[in-house]
């Protein structure tokens, strides 16, 4: 029989999985009490043993180190969970990889902004929602006829499934949502209320209303410039606290495991720290303006009432500028269309800029008679296009023109053009296009 | 109708434990065993004597809340399963049992119980010759019988009752 050390922050769903196993299988599993993350698996001692640094890890009694949660529960699993017969087997780690592949990341995206760990958008987020609904959907459809999903008993692979599906069925699959899923609501209900999986878990709650982006919590646990570390530090306070505030603590956990996992740490203005040598914007100061932050603001919320103000509150002149273009040759434009084409193959040549340029493009007029105006915010006090010879096949068909921030008149020039709606100085508007 | 002596003896064989001689007593045929701490009357006080002596309380439902459950399912298995007279109540008493099971995988509270123990001996003579049609129909009381016919020591030598994976027929209510 398997024994050892389990290394995890408390609350972890990957610990779970081995956690559980262990209950079910007997396997003397002790997690380390004084497991401090982000300092015991930083430590020299801990990387020598998981050169990864990451939790769950597993020091057997006889000196096994073994990392990953799946890896794990199968160390200290018996035969009963892993399956016998070699078709059993497959079976188990077929719904194994079902959870990680197709259920996890569904609900990491979906979850996390709702405990403000990740920053919210709304297109990954309703993606997110359409891969749970297929994945919940096959589940439902394999349990119609069974209880279990591998054989008639409990198997690492229900552990599994179960155990990744805890933070949705937590926070996002409210009563309305999960009610299309009674057969995987049966199935995981059954699940976490047997006495293994209780004394792991605990006391589960279904989640009754659909939580939604928390930005207040996100900016608390994201403020400021040397965010990481703070984090950190944030971490370790409410450690102690856990038993009073359960909810609470269950989000740092949370927390935690984002950094670590995902690849999307970025520099607080957005850019990926590797892609910023050949970005030819790193060269200027990146200001206080938040191009991303504007960018969702725009996309998420409502232009007149939400987002330009953000804008005009948030814009910093010392280091970004807008920009007002013109074509050059509108005699030379046919049908809209094509005109359409024109701008959309601008936005792809200039691809790269898009980290932190901002722009609206738009067409006016009709067939035979039309032109292109636009305006365009970027970081730099000068017209971008010159950073990078890539970017220089279009703007020469245009006259451009710097606006300045502080004038009434580019006030309503902007917001004609990213509201899409005004007089234009009397051009008649036809459609837009947002370089974002 | 079912049995209720094969089926005191079946529970007795899962709990390892002697049922004593079982008499039918009258034109109801209730079943009484007379033992030496006195005579029980009736196929739950004997089936749940046994499970005392057996010492695996547990299946009689940990909280009260349970034990009751466990009863009031124990007490539907004599009066309404046994004392079914023909297909067509057999057919109300599946229908139920099918609407209540749609969400459960046990009778009682996410664990098996005596409840299921004899609910599945009550419904064996019935699932052996259902057609898969009716199976299918009552999909979640075949998942649920399924599944206790596959707990270990339960089904002894009762015969397998073999049930379909995939759906077959096409029904309009899906």
């Amino acid at each position: 029989m398997a024994s050892g050390t389990l290394y995890t922050y408390p609350g972890n769903f990957r610990a779970y999985k081995a956690l559980i196993a262990a209950e079910y299988s007997g396997a003397k599993v002790t997690v380390d009490t004084s497991f401090v993350f982000g300092e015991t698996n930083k430590s020299d001692d801990f990387l020598a043993k998981f050169p990864l640094g990451k939790v769950p890890a597993f020091e057997s009694s006889s000196g096994d180190c073994i990392f990953e949660s799946n890896a794990i529960a199968h160390y200290v699993g018996n035969a009963k969970l892993l399956g016998s017969a070699q078709e059993d087997q497959a079976r188990i780690q077929q719904w194994i990889n079902f959870a990680d592949n197709e259920i996890l990341p569904a609900s990491c995206t979906w979850v996390f902004p709702c405990l403000g760990i990740t920053q919210y958008n709304k297109q990954e987020t309703e993606k997110a929602k359409e891969q749970m609904k297929l994945a919940l959907g096959v589940l439902n459809h394999y349990l119609q006829t069974r209880t279990f999903l591998v054989g008639e008993r409990i198997s690492q692979a229900d552990i599994a499934v179960a155990c990744n599906l805890l933070l949705a069925y937590q926070y996002v699959l409210d009563s309305n949502f999960r009610q299309a899923y009674t057969n995987v609501n049966r199935w995981f209900v059954t699940l976490i209320n047997q006495p293994q999986f209780k004394k792991v878990i605990g006391d589960f709650k279904l989640c009754e209303k659909m939580a939604e982006f928390d930005a207040k919590k996100y900016a608390e646990l994201h403020g400021g410039s040397g965010g990481k570390k703070e984090k950190e530090k944030k971490d370790k306070g409410p450690a102690q606290q856990q038993k009073q505030e359960p909810k609470q603590e269950k989000q740092k956990k949370e927390k935690k495991e984002k950094p670590k996992d995902d690849e999307e740490e970025e520099d607080d203005d957005g850019i990926p720290r590797e892609k910023e040598s050949k970005d030819p914007f790193a060269l200027l100061p990146k200001g206080t303006f938040d191009m991303d932050a504007f960018k969702r603001e725009y996309s998420n919320k409502d232009t007149l009432t939400e987002a330009l103000p953000y804008l005009w509150e948030k814009f910093d002149k010392e280091n970004y500028s807008i920009w007002f273009c013109e074509y050059k040759y509108p005699q030379e434009l046919k049908l809209v269309f094509m005109t359409c084409n024109l701008v959309s193959g601008m936005f792809q040549r200039v691809d790269k800029m898009r980290k932190c340029a901002f722009g609206s493009m738009c067409i006016f007029g009709e067939d035979n008679n039309n032109t292109i105006s636009g305006v365009w915010i970027w970081r730099g006090k000068d017209l971008a296009f010159l950073l990078n010879t890539d970017w220089q096949v279009d703007y020469e068909s245009y006259t451009w023109k710097k606006l300045d921030p502080d004038a009434e008149e580019t006030k309503t020039v902007v917001k004609e053009y990213l509201a899409w709606e005004g007089n234009f100085g009397g051009k008649k508007f036809n459609q837009g296009k947002i370089f974002k | 109708m079912a049995e209720a002596g094969q089926s005191i003896a079946a529970l007795a064989a899962y709990l390892g434990v002697k049922a004593g001689k079982v008499t039918l007593d009258g034109r109801d045929k209730i079943p009484v065993v007379k033992g030496k701490t006195g005579t029980r009357r009736g196929l739950v006080s004997i089936a749940k004597h046994l499970v005392r002596a057996a010492e695996k309380n547990s299946l009689l439902g940990k909280t009260i809340e349970d034990q009751s459950a466990v009863d009031q399912w124990l007490e539907y298995r004599v009066s309404q399963l046994d004392s079914c007279q023909g297909d067509k109540e057999l057919t109300v008493v599946l229908k139920e049992l099918n609407t209540y099971l749609a969400d459960k995988v046990y009778i009682v509270n996410h664990i098996m119980s005596l409840a299921d123990i004899l609910l599945y001996y009550g419904l064996h003579t019935h699932f052996v010759g259902m057609p898969y049609y009716d199976k299918e129909n009552y999909m979640h009381v075949s998942r649920w019988f399924d599944n206790i016919q596959h707990e270990e020591g339960v089904r002894q030598t009762l015969p397998y009752v073999h049930f379909l994976r995939t759906q077959i027929y096409d029904r309009m209510s899906h």
